[in-house]
């Protein structure tokens, strides 16, 4: 069955990736359409900036949705499965490239609190991007996971538990220990944050 | 003292609201934890960060070509593949073919008479025609010709009527056919 564009955009992801599944290009072109995007971006934070990595790891990464669809379960929920793959490519990059060499571990609660001579003179957007892409590469790969997808992916904590394996007690843990220590390193902007 | 899951209560009253909206006994544990000054920056940069990547993820975009390349393999790998499937697999049901099967085996043993009988009707319309079967060599002239006349036996003609030429359903010859079988 042919839809139109118009009653693709209507359709659940999980709806799409059945249709996906029976060989429809115009299904996968709503979810690559609704996906690419946040999932390059995922992917250019884990992998630290590196946007032409992150863009090679998004064409395998939709290549194999292309390639096995049937490997989706349709009872399942799409952003969950497309978050773990991303979430493992990455990690392959990691082991691959031993990327996490500048990684800081924040596991250990003595990390926190003792780089806050921060300076709050230029408190906009742009110097709070820029400041929390450095927070962010100075976060282990699971703090990082974590965090990007509650807050970038959107995730529902249960989500982000199914993605990486792990309990959802331990992506509370990790998100609050990630969010207080950018809370402190970056309490200059809270000014702006109340706006 | 603090419990081994208190990040995680701290983190679940956090995501709710400010310090000042927490009731009493929620207040004690978090200060045991953090101050309220910690606390309401965690709230405020949680409660922000959806929408500040929001805006940032406009700033770095997909390559058109990932985009391209996915789509032309698409119709190649399913579209192609099904047709192709289907023209192959196409499947008879055992009882159609068996039905096809029957009806070509009762039409040709109903046209095949009728052929026949076509046949002898005509041959009995042609019942005084004498058919000929005539060999010949280029150059030389021993030809056996042999006549067939109303399911009689064959027939030796003279040399000179053939070299003479004349043809067998001549009346005349036909007169000297049935002279020399009487």
């Amino acid at each position: 069955m042919l839809l139109g564009r118009k009653k693709y955009k209507e359709l659940s992801d999980e709806v799409l990736m059945t249709y996906v599944q029976k060989g429809e290009k115009q299904a996968f072109d709503e979810i690559y359409n609704r996906y690419s995007s946040k999932l390059l971006y995922y992917l250019y934070r884990m992998l630290n900036r590196d946007e032409e990595k992150a863009q090679d790891i998004l064409h395998d990464l939709f290549i194999k949705v292309v390639d096995r669809p049937e490997l989706f379960d349709t009872s399942k929920k799409f952003s969950t499965w497309i978050y773990t793959i991303a979430t493992n490519l990455c990690k392959n990059e990691y082991r691959s490239q031993n990327v996490r060499s500048i990684v800081t571990k924040v596991d250990d609660p003595e990390v926190f609190g003792g780089e806050s001579e921060r300076s709050s003179s230029s408190v906009d957007y742009a110097i709070f991007m820029q400041r929390l892409e450095e927070e962010l590469s100075t976060l282990s790969e699971q703090h990082r996971e974590v965090f990007m997808l509650r807050f970038q992916g959107d995730m529902s904590l249960k989500e982000i538990s199914d993605v990486i394996g792990c309990p959802e007690g331990t992506v509370k843990s990790r998100l609050f220990y990630t969010l207080k220590k950018l809370s402190t390193n970056m309490s200059e902007f809270k000014e702006l944050l109340k706006n | 003292m603090l419990e081994n899951n208190t990040p995680e209560i701290v983190f679940d009253l956090a995501m709710q609201g400010r310090f000042k909206s927490l009731s009493p006994e929620q207040q004690q544990m978090v200060s045991n934890y953090l101050s309220e000054q910690e606390f309401d920056n965690i709230y405020l940069l949680s409660s922000n960060l959806n929408t500040v990547f929001v805006k940032d993820v406009a700033g770095i975009k997909p390559n058109p070509q990932i985009r391209a390349e996915l789509l032309s393999k698409f119709p190649a790998k399913q579209w192609n593949f099904d047709i192709l499937k289907n023209l192959f697999n196409y499947k008879i049901p055992v009882y159609r073919f068996a039905l096809g099967a029957a009806a070509a085996y009762v039409a040709l043993f109903i046209i095949t008479p009728m052929f026949k009988q076509s046949n002898q009707i005509e041959m009995a319309g042609n019942n005084q025609t004498v058919a000929i079967q005539k060999v010949e060599s280029a150059n030389k002239l021993k030809s056996i010709d042999e006549i067939y006349l109303n399911g009689g036996t064959g027939v030796s003609i003279d040399e000179s009527d053939i070299f003479t030429g004349a043809s067998l359903a001549d009346d005349a010859l036909l007169k000297k056919v049935l002279e020399i079988r009487n």
